[in-house]
Parts: C-alpha cells; structure tokens; sequence
C-alpha cells in the first residue's frame, strides 16, 4: 500500500524537498537517535507487558456469568422446595388432629394467635363454669 | 487495498475504545519484532515531521513517544500494512493537541515575561555537526534547501502542512494520507495541491532575496 518512494509523479520540487528532508533525518545527531530509541524501546516494553488475562477480560465474562447461572441453578435445585413444619411431623403420629397446614413460621407470623388468655378470659371461664355446674355438664 | 473504511473508522480517536478486541493474546516474538523493526524505520522520519511543525525538538519527541506507545499498546496487532498511516494519524493527533495546549498557554501566559519564549529559539540539531554521510558541498546544498524549506514551511496552514509531510517528505499514498489526517481523498489532495503552490511561490521568493 505504501511505500517509502511514491510511484506518483513528482515534480523537481517535490523531488528536491524529498532530498533535502532525507538528508536532514540521515544527519539526526547521536543524542537524539539515543532518545528515539529510548523511547522505542519503552514502547515495545509497554507491548510486551500486556497482561493476556486482563487483555481479554471480555471473553472472561460471558463464562463467569455462566458460572454464576449455573451455581445459582444448582443451589435453587438441591434447596428444600418448602420448610418442614411442625405439623407435618404432629399428624404423622396417628389420630392427631392438628391442622397440617400450621408449620412455625405461619405460627410465628399470625401474632395474634399467640396472645395469652387475658384476665377477662379467665372471668368468663370462671362464669362459664358455675352456670354449666348446675346444669350437670361436666 | 488496506479495509481503509475499518481504518478510518478506527483510528478516528487517539485511543479508540476497544481497539484492543481485535488482537490476539499476547504479542508474539515475531511481532514485536516486527513492530521494532517499523518504529525504528519511521522513528526519525517521524520526529522531523513533528519538529517541522512543533519547531521544538523537546515537544518532537514527547509526541513521538506517545504515538509509539500508543501504537504499541493498541494497535500492536493489528497487521502491520496499517501501521504507517495509523502512526502517522496518531502523531499529529498528538501534534495538534499540543499545538492547542500551547495556544491555550500562549493566550492566558503570553503577558508573563519570558512566556513569549518558543521552540523557534531552541537549538537546531540539524546545525550540530553531521555524521558522515552525503559530501560536503552536496550536504551544504541538502541542508540549504531544508532550511528554506522548513521556512517556508512555517507559513503554510496546519492541514496543508500535514498534506505536504505525509504525501511528499514521508511518501505516503493519497489513501494512506487520508488514513492519517482523518479526511477525504479528495481533501488531501485539494490540500496538498495548494501546500505545493504556496512553498513553490515562498521559496522561490526566499532564492530570489538570497540572490540579489
């Protein structure tokens, strides 16, 4: 593609100043063809150190995201679907009747439910008592 | 030819986003002793074109540095066909904004004593004693003409400066200087044409007051 004479036409002119610029770059003093190649040299040095893993980054992070996925997939699959409630194991024994679906985090969650008998609880069961007394139930 | 529309478009910065993505892992021996033989072959020819524009030897060599290191750290596997006019575009990326700096400088600094202190007034290497090369009264005639020519130089306007580097003194193609200034064929020829009008007329008018 290129190269360093041009088979373009050129004129005595552009000839001439060729010559000249040749000439002034032959003539390059010892000091600064030091520098140039002192300057090359810490550019093939900046070549040369290139890290290969961290040149292609890129092509590292499809594959870890595929790893990532694939952990994600395994964990999701060996993990229990739902935990083992309390139920579950009460109404293995047989004639219990416990509601099967009560494991301790509903427990847990409905707040209410584990409220103490308040006093007033207490009252109407004290009342409920003395009038069933009479009756003969028991 | 080169995929000079891949070129363009990829050396439309100084450090283009993942040019990296196309390399391969690793420069390989042979390659970078490719790349070694390519910068030393252009290295000086590059540091005169950047002198002749930034008309200080110091700033010559720190672009010339940069557009090395960038060349090797981006472009390094690319092949080596693109190299030149992907140098070259680095290099006056590297010269313009350096030009910029110093205009910026020169503006806010110029009140400053001593601020209007330029590389014109650096030391010339060219007037250091040569090595051996060419004769002397050939040499004389060499390093007239350059001096004139450098002259002369200094009047042209930035792009047809690069035009007239790239296309005459450094023997780049019309594609390969387009490559490397970042525009149209039809541009670097428009600006060329007209460098080459505008250093005939100055130095012929240089020769003619020598003359008399």
């Amino acid at each position: 593609m290129t190269s360093h004479r041009e088979q373009h036409d050129v004129s005595a002119f552009e000839r001439q100043s060729r010559e000249a610029f040749d000439d002034s770059v032959v003539q390059l003093d010892a000091a600064t063809l030091s520098r140039l190649n002192q300057s090359r040299q810490r550019a093939l040095a900046a070549a040369r150190g290139r890290s290969p893993l961290a040149q292609r980054w890129w092509t590292w992070a499809p594959a870890g995201a595929i790893a990532a996925a694939a952990l994600v997939a395994v964990l999701l699959v060996r993990a229990p679907s739902a935990p083992e409630s309390v139920a579950t194991r009460v109404t293995d024994t047989p004639g219990a009747t416990v509601d099967a679906t009560l494991d301790p985090l509903t427990v847990l969650a409905a707040g209410d439910d584990l409220e103490l008998a308040t006093e007033a609880d207490l009252d109407f069961y004290a009342w409920v008592e003395l009038e069933t007394a009479g009756d003969g139930v028991t | 030819m080169l995929g000079l529309a891949s070129l363009q478009a990829s050396a439309a910065g100084q450090c283009l986003p993942g040019a990296r993505h196309d390399e391969e892992d690793g420069l390989e021996a042979a390659n970078l002793r490719e790349l070694d033989r390519f910068l030393a072959g252009v290295e000086r020819r590059a540091f005169r074109i950047a002198r002749l524009a930034l008309r200080d030897a110091d700033d010559a060599h720190d672009v010339v540095q940069g557009a090395m290191l960038r060349l090797a750290q981006n472009y390094a596997g690319r092949p080596a066909a693109e190299w030149r006019p992907l140098f070259f575009r680095i290099l006056y990326n590297g010269i313009r904004d350096l030009q910029r700096r110093h205009g910026v400088r020169r503006r806010f600094l110029g009140w400053l004593p001593g601020a209007g202190r330029d590389g014109d007034d650096a030391e010339d290497v060219f007037e250091q004693v040569p090595d051996p090369g060419p004769e002397p009264l050939q040499q004389l005639t060499a390093a007239e003409t350059m001096r004139q020519l450098e002259q002369a130089l200094r009047s042209l306007p930035a792009r047809q400066l690069e035009a007239f580097s790239l296309r005459c003194l450094e023997g780049l193609d019309v594609a390969a200087t387009a490559v490397a200034m970042g525009c149209s064929e039809g541009s670097v020829k428009t600006h060329y044409f007209r460098a080459l009008q505008a250093l005939r007329i100055e130095m012929d008018g240089a020769r003619a007051e020598e003359q008399a």
